[in-house]
C-alpha cells in the first residue's frame, strides 16, 4: 500500500551545504522527519555539483519517512552557466555582465517548461530572458 | 552593494523570516536576487498565478538594510520586463524556532582529516574538539568552522584533498602563500596554522569573503592572511611559495598558464576541484606549463595534484 503523503516542500539549496538551519530546518518541522539524517543525504547527493543552487523536492510522509528528488538547477543558474558567469551584476540596470543566445534561452525556457504554468515555449523564453536582464544578462 | 554578514551560523541566533509572495514570472530573478545576497536557501512555494519564496536571515542590524535593497531590486524588476511593485509583496517576521538545533549537532560533529588535522563547529566547545586538548596535543591541528556560511567545511571531497595535500607539506616560516578560491578561508586557515607566514585569500565572492574573515577572527589567523576580493590571480603583485586553488576545472585550466608568474623558484601548486575524467587534460596542462606533479590523491571521483615548478 502507498504510504500516505503529509505533504510535499520545495526548496532550493547550495548543493552539499545544507544545514539544518532556516530554510532546511522551518520548512520540515511540520513534518518531524529526521533532519540531520536528509541534510547528510542531500549533501552527499549533491556534493559533485560544487556549491551550485540546486531545487530539491522533499516529499514527506505520514509515518514521518520522507523521500527527495534534485530537480534541475534554477533558471538564474542556468543562465550564469550559459554565459560563463559566477555571479550577476550588483546593477543589472547600469552593468552587464555577460550575454546569452536566444538559442541558449530556448534550451533554458525548454527545461523550465515543466514547471511552469504555460506550455508555450515562446512565453517562457521571455520570463528567462526576464531573469536574464534582471541579472545584466544581455540576450543576443 | 558590501554588506558584512554576521555570525550567522550559531545555533541560538535569532532569525528573521521574509516572505515575498510573487508574479510567477519574477520568482526566479527574485530568487536568485536573495542568493546572490547572503541567502543560503529558500523555501518556494507554488500557487497558480503566485508563488511564495521563504528566505532567513539572522536577525541583526542589517536587516532594514536588506529589505530596503530586496525592494530597490522590485522596484526595478519592470525595466526587465518583468512584474514589479504591484505583483510583489514583502511581509517580514521574527522566527525564532530552535527545534532543528540538535539535528544540527547531530549532523555536524567534528571531522578528523589525515592524521593531524580536525575541523569542527565552534559549538563543539567541551566536547572532543576542546581547544586547549587539541593544541596541548601538538601533533593535531583544529580548525574551527561552522557548516553552511561558504563552500569549505572540510566535508566535500574536493576540499578534504587539498586539506591532505597541504598537510603532507613542511614549512619553515618564512613561506607567502596564495589561496585562491578561498570560501570559507579554510585552507588559509590551516596553512597558517602549519607555519606559513602569510597568506593572500582571494575570492570574487563578497559573501565568501566575509564569511572567511569571521572564519580568520575564530580561528585566531587575521594577522596573517591578506583577504582580497578578485578574480584569480588579477591584482597580485606578490612571488608565493605555494598557490593553492580548490576550484572548479573549468576555471582552474585556463589559469595554469599563469601561476609559473606568480610561483617562485621550485614553488608549489596544490590544485583540487578535479574530476577524474578531467585529470588528464589538467596534468598535461602542468605539464606543458613547466610543472612537474609531485603527488596525486583521489576521493570518490575527485583529484587533488601537488605539483612543482621546474622539472
Ligand atoms: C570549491 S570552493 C573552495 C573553497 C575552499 N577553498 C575549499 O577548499 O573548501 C571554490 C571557491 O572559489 C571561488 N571562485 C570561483 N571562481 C573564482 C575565480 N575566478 N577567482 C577567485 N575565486 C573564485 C568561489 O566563489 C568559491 O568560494
Amino acid at each position: 500500500m502507498a504510504k500516505k503523503i503529509a505533504g510535499e516542500v520545495k526548496l532550493q539549496l547550495i548543493s552539499g551545504q545544507a544545514t539544518p538551519q532556516p530554510p532546511v530546518g522551518p520548512s520540515l518541522a511540520p513534518y518531524a522527519i529526521n533532519l540531520s539524517e536528509f541534510v547528510k543525504s542531500f549533501n552527499a547527493q549533491t556534493q559533485h555539483q560544487m556549491g551550485l543552487v540546486v531545487t530539491t523536492v522533499i516529499t514527506c510522509y505520514a509515518d514521518r519517512s520522507y523521500s527527495f528528488i534534485v530537480k534541475s538547477p534554477p533558471t538564474a543558474i542556468l543562465l550564469k552557466q550559459a554565459a560563463k558567469l559566477a555571479k550577476g551584476s550588483g546593477e543589472p540596470n547600469r552593468d552587464k555582465v555577460g550575454t546569452v543566445t536566444r538559442k541558449d534561452l530556448e534550451e533554458i525556457a525548454k527545461i523550465k517548461l515543466e514547471d511552469l504554468n504555460t506550455t508555450s515555449v515562446e512565453s517562457a523564453m521571455q520570463m528567462v530572458a526576464g531573469t536574464a536582464r534582471s541579472m545584466g544578462i544581455l540576450v543576443n | 552593494m558590501e554588506q558584512k554578514s554576521s555570525t550567522r551560523s550559531k545555533v541560538g541566533v535569532r532569525w528573521t523570516q521574509i516572505q515575498v509572495k510573487t508574479a510567477v514570472e519574477s520568482a526566479d530573478a527574485i530568487a536568485n536576487y536573495l542568493f546572490e545576497n547572503e541567502a543560503v536557501g529558500l523555501e518556494i512555494q507554488e500557487g497558480n498565478d503566485q508563488h511564495t519564496l521563504l528566505v532567513y536571515f539572522p536577525q541583526d542590524d542589517l536587516m532594514a538594510l536588506r529589505l530596503r535593497n530586496l525592494q530597490r531590486f522590485i522596484s526595478k524588476l519592470p525595466n526587465f520586463g518583468l512584474p514589479g511593485e504591484g505583483f510583489v509583496t514583502i511581509e517580514m517576521r521574527a522566527y525564532d524556532s530552535q527545534d532543528w538545533a540538535d539535528s544540527w549537532r547531530s549532523a555536524f560533529p567534528p571531522q578528523q582529516i589525515g592524521t593531524q588535522v580536525i575541523v569542527a563547529p565552534t559549538w563543539h566547545h567541551t566536547e572532543f574538539a576542546d581547544q586547549d586538548e587539541a593544541q596541548s596535543d601538538n601533533s593535531k591541528i583544529l580548525i574551527r568552522l561552522d557548516p553552511g556560511m561558504a563552500f569549505g567545511t572540510g566535508h566535500h571531497p574536493t576540499t578534504r584533498l587539498s586539506l591532505l595535500l597541504l598537510s603532507d607539506l613542511e614549512f619553515k616560516g618564512r613561506e607567502v602563500v596564495a589561496d585562491i578560491g578561498t570560501g570559507s578561508g579554510i585552507l588559509s586557515i590551516l596553512a597558517v596554522k602549519m607555519g606559513v607566514k602569510k597568506v593572500v585569500a582571494i575570492d570574487i565572492d563578497e559573501t565568501a569573503l566575509n564569511v572567511a574573515e569571521h572564519n580568520f577572527v575564530v580561528n585566531d589567523v587575521v594577522n596573517k592572511t591578506d583577504l582580497r576580493h578578485s578574480h584569480g590571480l588579477d591584482n597580485t603583485s606578490e612571488k608565493f611559495h605555494l598557490i593553492i586553488a580548490n576550484i572548479i576545472s573549468q576555471v582552474i585550466l585556463p589559469m595554469i598558464p599563469l601561476y609559473p608568474k606568480y610561483l617562485r623558484k621550485h614553488g608549489k601548486l596544490i590544485l583540487s576541484g578535479i574530476l577524474e575524467n578531467e585529470s588528464q587534460t589538467i596534468r598535461k596542462a602542468l605539464r606543458d606549463n613547466g610543472f612537474r606533479c609531485l603527488k596525486e590523491r583521489k576521493q570518490n571521483e575527485w583529484i587533488g595534484i601537488l605539483a612543482q615548478k621546474g622539472s
